[in-house]
């Protein structure tokens, strides 16, 4: 194999990297903007330059091939040198607006502005004023002042989704970017160009203003808005689920994610969340009490034993643990069927999103359950999405136990209710639609306090039942479901979770109101 | 690693020291002096709130938002205040301005609880913005816990306006 030496370590490349490919695979980071290894290379942007020896004029490291014997100073004077040079350019019209820009953070120009910029100007004349908050269809705003035209945008919409509902419009000083179609973006990913953008000339209408990205709680889990499971991080803060954003995994969603997927968190955060568990009050359809977890626990073992019925219906969000949990759970009160619902779209495409919106369908398929067809009575419902599970099932289940996120979903004939936390609240493992496993974890920053994970209250109600069963943790669930060869043929990855927390420190401290 | 001990010689008070009364009677001293002052009209203490003392102007009273001499806010929510405040005495949740607005974010609350706050000055040391002050406000009260909590509009009555020769928002 052929060998470049970068910053004194000689590294093998295969023919046709460039400079920063082979840098970045050896750990070695080159600033750029314009550079993203998902687009095509722009080579506008200049920050990338880097010396290469034998060479009198820096060059590009995100445009130039890596060559047999090449000599690369990514650090030395004359690299950046040019890079505090192409920032000085970058600076003359770029507006001092950190203080109000949501970018600020984790922007690219602040962080090399901090490493390579001029604390001055030497440009006398006012910077240039162009259009501010402007409309990008209804979720996106755009500044055409922070814009530092490195095409990301543009390149994006023209080479992943093939839609070019962008271009870059005038000439120098005045360059902007703009819509060519009128209105609205004709495809489903197009927020990924807020993620793309390194500046803040791209902010997202759901985040905009929300919080400061620096007291953001971030978690690394997977989006459960379909069957693909994209890799998302959640970023949160005091109970509250703020953004979501893609996490690279070239074997899912490559670096991207739907802007329905994006956006379909809302019901984390809905103020009709169910916070308590729920007993019975009287005989009554919707005659309930609250109760804390423990007579919950209580009576929901009294129950199950009063009815003696079996069977699950269950949510095709929920994790494989719940679902184990709860298939053993209703066995031991009795016989019946393991069914799913799931909501199926018709928005499905060649690219990321798929029509089956249970995130863990294919999880349920192998665990033994079959898709609902009509209302049956069960012993466990497990409702996380009220359109996943739509009313005629989860009322006709008439379930003993029900495990609900929303307080009106609670089916009215239920005998107990527990409050389910979301999948951005526990931990759990998804099958996605190809059959792939995946983490989902739980996020410290969101949702209620003190809500029990439902994978524990089942385990509880369980043994309250069956006096001589063993108590299940994760690890144990998890031998549960390597004991299904259809799930063991999944190959169960060996998952670490953090430990669960004490419930009263799930959401920070009580902050002034 | 193993701790290292340094022992501290202490020094032997003196016979002087031990005895006590030397200290009390050159404490006595003074009071005795500011006694007969008092006598002889020269009075040290101030009928408070009759009387008032002149605040300087480092003094760091409760902290306030400044409007500039436009009558425009000058907080635009981006919450460094908040970040650097030691007990956690600020809350902000930023909003956002109509179109036609210089800059188009400011804060939607922006509440500085007083039971917490503990003057330390850094919000205003840390506001890109010049738009939070230490004021001159020492007289903090209320009948009810949450009357301490200053909102947005009483810490804008109480920081007024300061003029603001730069004005970057006009031509940043
Ligand atoms: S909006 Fe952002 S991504 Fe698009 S050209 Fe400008 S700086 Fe680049
Ligand atoms: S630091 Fe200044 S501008 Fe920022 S939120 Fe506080 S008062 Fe407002
Ligand atoms: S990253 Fe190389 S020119 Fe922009």
């Amino acid at each position: 194999m052929p060998t470049i030496t970068i910053d004194g370590r000689k590294l093998e490349f295969k023919p046709g990297q460039t400079i920063i490919q082979v840098a970045q695979a050896a750990g070695i980071e080159v600033p750029h903007y314009c550079y993203h290894p998902g687009l095509s290379v722009a080579g506008n942007c200049r920050i990338c330059m880097v010396e290469v020896e034998k060479n009198p004029r820096p060059q590009i490291a995100c445009y130039v091939q890596a060559a047999d014997g090449m000599v690369v100073h990514t650090q030395s004077a004359l690299a950046r040198e040019a890079r505090s040079g192409t920032m000085e350019m970058l600076l003359v019209n770029h507006p001092l607006d950190c203080p109000i820009c949501d970018q600020a953070g984790e922007c690219k120009l602040q962080d090399y502005a901090f490493e390579f910029g001029h604390p001055t100007t030497r440009s006398p004349v006012e910077k240039t004023h162009l259009p501010k908050a402007v409309p990008f269809g209804a979720k996106i705003v755009y500044d055409a002042e922070r814009c530092i035209k490195c095409t990301r945008c543009v390149r994006f919409t023209e080479e992943v989704t093939r839609t070019a509902e962008l271009s870059m419009g005038q000439r120098g000083d005045h360059e902007v970017v703009i819509m060519t179609s009128k209105g609205e973006f004709a495809t489903p990913y197009a927020m990924n160009i807020v993620d793309l953008c390194p500046v803040g000339a791209l902010t997202s209408r759901d985040f905009r203003f929300e919080s400061r990205v620096w007291f953001m709680d971030f978690t690394e889990s997977v989006c459960t808005g379909c069957a693909r499971g994209c890799n998302v991080t959640v970023g949160a803060r005091g109970g509250r689920f703020l953004r979501m954003t893609p996490r690279e995994n070239q074997d899912v969603n490559r670096w991207w994610m739907c802007d329905a997927g994006r956006t379909g968190y809302k019901f984390v955060n809905a103020p009709t969340r169910l916070l308590r568990p729920r007993v019975r009050a009287g005989a009554g359809a919707g005659d309930f009490r609250e109760a804390d977890w423990d007579e919950a626990v209580a009576a929901a073992a009294d129950a199950l034993r009063a009815s003696g019925r079996g069977g699950v219906l269950a949510d095709a969000g929920a994790t494989l643990e719940e679902l184990v949990a709860a298939r053993d759970l209703a066995a031991a009160s009795g016989k019946g069927d393991l069914r799913y619902a799931s909501r199926v779209g018709t928005d499905g495409d060649a690219f990321l999103v798929v029509n089956e919106k249970g995130a863990n369908q294919r999880g349920a398929e192998a665990l033994g359950f079959a898709r609902a067809t009509g209302p049956a009575p069960v012993a466990v419902l497990l409702v996380e999405r009220g359109d996943a599970v739509p009313k005629a099932l989860r009322d006709g289940a008439d379930p003993v136990v029900a495990f609900v996120t929303d307080a009106g979903d609670v089916p009215p004939t239920a005998q107990v209710v527990f409050p389910l936390p979301t999948w951005a609240e526990k931990d759990g493992l998804l099958v996605n639609v190809d059959g792939r496993v995946q983490p989902v974890r739980r996020s410290r920053a969101v949702g209620p306090r003190d809500l029990r994970a439902p994978t524990a209250v089942m385990e509880e109600v369980r043994l309250a039942l069956d006096p001589t069963a063993e108590p299940r943790d994760h690890a144990g669930l998890h031998a549960a479901l390597r004991a299904v060869p259809a799930v063991a043929a999944l190959g169960l990855p060996d998952v670490v979770f953090a430990p669960a927390p004490t419930p009263t420190v799930a959401a920070p401290r009580s902050r002034t109101r | 690693m193993a701790a290292t001990v340094k022992t501290i010689a202490r020094r032997k008070t003196t016979l002087k020291e031990r005895l006590l009364f030397p200290a009390i009677f050159s404490g006595m001293k003074i009071t005795i002096g500011h006694f007969f002052r008092t006598l002889r009209g020269k009075r040290v203490t101030m009928q408070y709130p009759e009387e008032r003392w002149e605040v300087k102007d480092n003094y760091r009273g409760a902290p306030a938002l400044v409007k500039d001499d436009e009558g425009r806010p000058k907080c635009v929510a981006c919450s460094l205040c908040e970040y650097v405040c030691p007990p956690k005495a600020i809350y902000i949740v930023p909003g956002e301005l109509e179109p036609g607005n210089r800059v188009e974010r400011g804060p939607a609350v922006f509440n500085i609880n007083m039971l917490r706050c503990i003057f330390c000055g850094l919000c205003e040391e840390a506001c890109p913005e010049e738009a939070i002050f230490m004021s001159k406000e020492f007289e903090l009260w209320g009948e009810k816990r949450s009357e301490l909590v200053h909102d947005k509009e009483t810490l804008y009555a109480i920081g007024g306006v300061r003029p603001d020769p730069i004005k970057k928002w006009s031509h940043k």
